[in-house]
């Protein structure tokens, strides 16, 4: 995020110019974050103010007397007024049929009261169920129309809700009944029609004498102010009656209980959706994932359409992951939050959370960004990560897998990161881009390249990111001397170099022992699946700890095997039954093959096919997990020690 | 001072006049004063009327023991207390929005005394008027004339973002020049 862009958000804020969401959190977390940032935009806060009183001083510094003394003035006219109608009504008693007949006010109230209640629950109306019922109903169909709308952008209108009235006051579960302390009621409910009349005033006088507000978006405003006005009138004319009916009614003894107002319609709480560009589309999403518009939160499904505009959230122990028509794609780790995704040229804020980007080769005078409260990130073409610490004085950690990207904080410094490499854009932290230390790394599907024909990507349900790499070259059924024919030939293969591959690309240090674990389903049940459950894996930049005597001459090269023991996705780290006695919920397991590499930064592993009937999901090379990691492990693709 | 002493005078024995009078010489920094705490300028001006009617009210306790203007400022601070207390009662079903945190950090810093609120206004004013024409115009429409950022864009031929950021960058000139005043003047004493 630029110093420029707070600069007109705070602008527009300070003008009450409305904010999205987004952008008030993006202030938000700006202002938290830097405690001097925060102080300047304070002080600019003041000193807009003051300009403000300035200016209305210019323009008309009496105003503010003028308003005092017309207060003073209304102060002694609401006593005066109170008092005259007091001995008025003293001198003349109330006149029944003058009294105004209004369906709010009292006179009808008291007709209707006191005949139906006495002393039974008030019995409900049938106005009360019917006015209830449609707008019930009303409710349901509108916020039905609104979440289809919200998918095809057409415009709603909402009349139906502002048609529902609420129950009139006059209705008979208003009744009163009289009491033997009557004239004590009567009393405290002149008392509290005087003081509301004051109080009516008072109010009224604050709006007449408000400044006319700011062209343009103000404008609502004052059709605000006019019907707060008018609905004041009301009120007072309301609360005279009142005054009139408790002064008649304490001569007589006769009570009517106090009782609120009519409950005002409230304000549209939905706004009518727009028709946005399309950005990108919902690739794969996991646990709870929300898609939000103008129009309200609606879950994200897979193959949804994103749109200008909207934002991207995920909940804890969540995932999503979109797709740009060019091949981009964004992985979002749990509570994330992305916004203001645009078309074309690729933008997008991260309010919070995680994220892991591979970024599809752009125009080079139109960088990807990937903008924070904290910095942006400039990317032509790489794969990254970002991280938005939810403490805001960490701010936000972009660490980059290949390439190269460029990131600016906002005091507008910029430092180039390339691949190994992380920096931090924080308050009072110095930008410098260092190499990260890598201790784990996770490689997803989406993350690999297939060389030759033998491994396709497929989805599926039960894979950590509904994704994995198949390979089925052969047929598990024939006989155990073909496959074991099959096996050998794809030994072969792999050693003359003409096997095909899965091929990662990722970020890691030399000189640390990374524990492989690859996570895999057997797609064999059969008594032959042990012959269709291994895979090779290499490091071309690496030793691994451990060979296999099928590749001795290749110390680049590990076997993993054994995954036909369970009927499901797990992790196997080396070989899971090398005593061939293993039981599936005790499989024996070797240490876990370790990978060493030559140097820190970026790395390769590739996936060899030896016969195998399955499906690989996930692998993971890690300093942490030196055991398997549980069946339902599930590592996020930007985890950290 | 000596009119000011008549004024107050006058004041308490009931009349109108010179209580309005007195408001003349210190509405200016005391609505100042409460917009910076306040943020709402309406909000602010009705906190400011309180605080005037609660000096009409109660002139009979002012002793003379500090200036008019303390005195007056410390019944709009109280003031601006019982209005802060509603807000909280009002918002505290609300989430955290950006306006009440603002309002936050700007009520956290009361320390602003009366006599530099005003100074503060009268270098603003001579800090305005240093402005290059251009901004001095920009701040003069937006302003006194308060017209929207939207048609200011239009008749100068900025965009409505640059009218914003352009705003932004005038304050931070004024704030800096105001800044640079007291500390002169602090420097003076």
């Amino acid at each position: 995020m630029s110093g420029e862009r707070l600069q007109e958000l705070w602008s527009r804020f300070l003008a009450n110019e409305p904010l999205s969401v987004d952008e008030e959190q993006i202030l938000l977390i700006a202002l938290k974050a830097d405690p001097s940032l925060r102080r300047e935009l304070l002080e600019e806060a003041r000193i807009d103010e003051r300009l403000g009183v300035r200016a209305s001083n210019l323009r008309d510094s009496e105003a503010p007397i003028r308003r005092f003394l017309k207060r003073i003035g209304a102060e002694k006219d609401a006593t005066g007024f109170i008092k005259k109608m007091k001995s008025r009504l003293e001198r003349e008693g109330p006149p029944e049929a003058s009294l105004p007949d209004r369906a709010s006010g009292g006179a009808t109230r008291r007709a209707t009261g006191r005949g139906t209640s006495r002393g039974t629950s008030p019995r409900v109306p049938s106005g009360w169920n019917f006015g209830l019922f449609p707008a019930g109903m009303a409710l349901g169909i509108v916020a039905l129309i609104f979440l289809i709308s919200g998918l095809g952008g057409s415009r709603v209108s909402w009349t139906a809700r502002q048609t529902t009235k609420p129950p009139a006051p006059g209705s008979p579960e208003n009744a009163m009944r009289p009491t033997d302390v009557e004239g004590r009621r009567a009393e405290s409910a002149r008392l509290e029609a005087e003081a509301t009349l004051r109080e009516i005033e008072q109010e009224r006088l604050k709006l007449i004498e408000r400044p006319p507000a700011r062209e343009g978006i103000d404008s609502t405003k004052n059709d605000d102010l006019k019907k707060a006005i008018a609905e004041l009138e009301e009120r007072k004319k309301r609360t005279e009656d009142e005054l009139k009916e408790a002064v008649e009614r304490g001569k007589r003894s006769a009570v009517v209980p106090s009782e609120g107002m009519p409950a005002r319609p409230s304000k549209d709480p939905f706004p009518v959706p727009g028709t946005e560009a399309a950005v990108a589309t919902l690739e794969r999403v996991e646990g709870e994932v929300l898609l939000a518009g103008k129009d309200g939160k609606i879950p994200g499904r897979p193959d949804q359409v994103i749109r200008a505009g909207q934002r991207m959230e995920t909940g804890a122990k969540s995932f999503a992951s979109l797709k740009y028509p060019d091949g981009t794609r964004i992985e979002m780790g749990e509570t994330t939050i992305l916004a203001e995704l645009t078309e074309g040229s690729k933008r997008l804020v991260m309010l919070k959370g995680t994220l892991h980007a591979q970024v599809a080769k752009q125009p080079k005078e139109q960088p990807m960004i990937i903008a924070t409260a904290h910095g942006e990130a400039r990317v032509v073409g790489t794969t990254l990560n970002v991280l938005v610490d939810p403490d805001p004085s960490k701010g936000m950690r972009l660490e980059v897998e290949e390439g190269k990207v460029e990131l600016k904080n906002l005091a507008g410094k910029t430092v180039l990161v390339e691949s190994g490499h992380y920096a931090v854009a924080a308050a009072g932290v110095e930008l410098a881009s260092k190499q990260f230390p890598v201790d784990q790394v996770v490689l997803f599907p989406t993350a690999g390249k297939s060389a030759g024909n033998e491994w396709r990507a497929v989805k599926d349900d039960k894979a950590l990111r509904g994704l994995a790499w198949e390979t089925n070259s052969i047929s598990p059924s024939a006989p155990q001397a073909t496959l074991l024919r099959d096996y050998t030939s794809s030994v072969g293969r792999v050693n003359n170099r003409t096997a095909s591959y899965v091929e990662f690309r990722f970020v890691a240090d030399a000189d640390k022992d990374y524990c492989v674990w690859v996570r895999a389903l057997c797609l064999v049940t059969t008594s032959t699946a042990g012959f269709c459950d291994q895979v090779a894996i290499e490091v071309p930049g690496g030793r691994v700890s451990r060979t296999d005597p099928a590749f001795k001459d290749n110390p680049a090269i590990a076997l993993i095997n054994g995954h036909a023991l369970r009927p499901k996705y797990w992790w196997v780290g080396g070989d899971a039954d090398m005593t061939g006695n293993a039981t599936p919920d005790t499989p024996t397991d070797d240490p876990p093959v370790t990978v060493r590499f030559a140097r820190t930064g970026p790395q390769i592993l590739r996936v060899f096919s030896l016969a195998t009937f399955a499906r690989v999901d996930a692998i993971l090379l890690s300093t942490i997990h030196k055991t398997r990691p549980e069946d339902g492990f599930a590592p996020s693709g930007v985890d950290r020690k | 001072m000596q009119e000011e002493y008549r004024l107050i005078d006058a004041a308490q024995e009931g009349s109108v006049e010179a209580f309005s009078e007195l408001l003349r010489l210190h509405q200016a920094p005391l609505r100042a004063y409460l917009a910076g705490l306040i943020r709402d300028s309406e909000a602010a001006d009705d906190v400011a009327q309180e605080a005037f009617l609660g000096a009409y009210r109660n002139l009979g306790s002012y002793k003379g023991d500090a200036s008019f203007r303390t005195w007056l400022f410390g019944i709009a601070k109280n003031k601006a207390l019982l209005h802060f207390r509603d807000e909280v009662r009002r918002r505290s079903q609300q989430s955290e929005t950006l306006k009440v945190a603002v309002s936050d950090w700007l009520a956290a810093e009361t320390e602003e005394d009366a006599s530099r609120v005003s100074r503060q206004l009268h270098l603003l004013d001579s800090c305005v008027d240093k402005l290059p024409r251009t901004s001095a115009a920009l701040v003069a429409s937006y302003y006194q004339d308060r017209k929207s950022a939207d048609r200011i864009a239009r008749e100068t031929g900025m965009t409505e973002v640059s009218v914003w950021k352009t705003l932004s960058r005038i304050r931070q000139a004024l704030r800096q020049c105001v800044e640079l005043g007291l500390s002169g003047e602090a420097g003076e004493a």
